[in-house]
């Protein structure tokens, strides 16, 4: 309150509705940008993404057979949603360093020291060492946006992207000549999901 | 009877007369204060529950939860109090949430204009079954 010439209380100062106009049109635009923002779970639905892959590839905690393996249709995914949705499931060895194949190296060795003394043959050789192929869709140009995505601080309606690793058992039977041999295995098999839905408006 | 005497005797001054100047300036600055917090609180309460919000904000929870569900689930999903909010804009319950199994969405509507729409990425089929007297919308996965 703003004492008046003759000393009284000068109530209804302009500068008090100043104020209130001040403190309303913060508070008016506080709630319009808190509102107006996106809701986005893009973040959730990559994270719901990647967990199907998992659960559809393992089963019991072992990685289901590999060879001719439809992601799609395992995993109940809708192919029209390549445009907004990708995965991609590499598989590893154990310490990650190098690509899983369908055989690991020293079970290969184990494999061929026991079924062929003088060598093994070329074929045998490729198919031993022969990585799991990645499982992944086809929208390579999303994942493209979260490499870049990755060295920025914050970027706005970039897709979100999900990375998660899980450890699995791998059993497997490899033929050598009509001889069954078990081999079994540990691999990290590597999920990244990537989601860029944004939704819309429709009229109805 | 005293908080009248006592109002009485505010807005008479000293002599017993008519309310002074200074009398009516407080009671005029008092109410458009409150004029004003409550507009403020108006103007907030109904931003947040807005049905544009709300259509965007069930049609994703609604499409995350049948991106994470697997055949033979059962959904019961129950739209609380906002279903009163559809109800003003002329929504009723069996048109709020529609489930289009073709195409993969899930619109939700709470007005009686448009609605949102939002996509789910699994291959799954939805039965949507309408319970009107339990307010809720029963989903079941095959």
């Amino acid at each position: 309150m703003i004492k008046s010439k003759k000393g009284g209380e000068k109530v209804l100062s302009i500068w008090w509705f100043f104020c209130l106009a001040f403190v309303g049109a913060g508070i008016i635009i506080g709630v319009l940008m808190f509102y107006s923002a996106e809701m986005n779970v893009n973040n959730l639905e990559a994270d719901t993404l990647a967990n199907r892959i998992a659960d559809c590839i393992s089963d019991n905690g072992y990685l289901k057979e590999m060879q001719n393996f439809d992601v799609y249709k395992e995993c109940k995914l809708n192919e029209r949603f390549d445009e907004t949705h990708f995965f991609r499931v590499s598989f590893y060895n154990q310490d990650s360093s190098q690509k899983a194949t369908q055989h690991t190296p020293q079970q290969a060795i184990l494999v061929l020291t026991s079924a062929f003394s003088g060598g093994a043959p070329r074929e045998v050789i490729s198919q031993i060492s022969k990585p799991i192929e990645d499982l992944m869709g086809k929208s390579t140009s999303l994942e493209n946006i979260c490499k870049a995505e990755a060295g920025l601080n914050k970027a706005l309606n970039f897709p979100r992207c999900i990375k998660r690793v899980y450890y699995l058992h791998y059993e497997s039977v490899f033929k050598i000549e009509g001889t069954d041999v078990p081999i079994s295995d540990d691999v990290a098999v590597w999920i990244t999901a990537v989601s860029n839905q944004q939704g819309e408006r429709v009229s109805i | 009877m005293r908080n009248k005497r006592g109002i009485a005797r505010l807005l008479k001054n000293r002599k017993g007369e008519e309310p002074s100047e200074e009398v009516s300036v407080h009671v005029i600055f008092i109410v458009l204060n409150l004029v004003f917090f409550v507009a403020l609180l108006y103007f907030v309460s109904r931003a947040s529950s807005g049905a544009t919000i709300l259509e965007e904000r069930y049609a994703k929870q609604v499409a995350l939860m049948l991106d994470a569900a697997k055949p033979g689930m059962i959904i019961h999903f129950d739209f609380g109090k906002d279903l009163e909010i559809a109800k003003k804009n002329g929504v009723t319950l069996e048109n709020i949430l529609r489930i289009d199994n073709d195409k993969k969405e899930v619109i939700v509507k709470f007005t009686s204009k448009g609605g949102f729409k939002y996509s789910y990425f699994s291959n799954i089929n939805v039965q949507k079954e309408v319970k009107p007297n339990q307010n809720r919308v029963i989903l079941t996965i095959t």
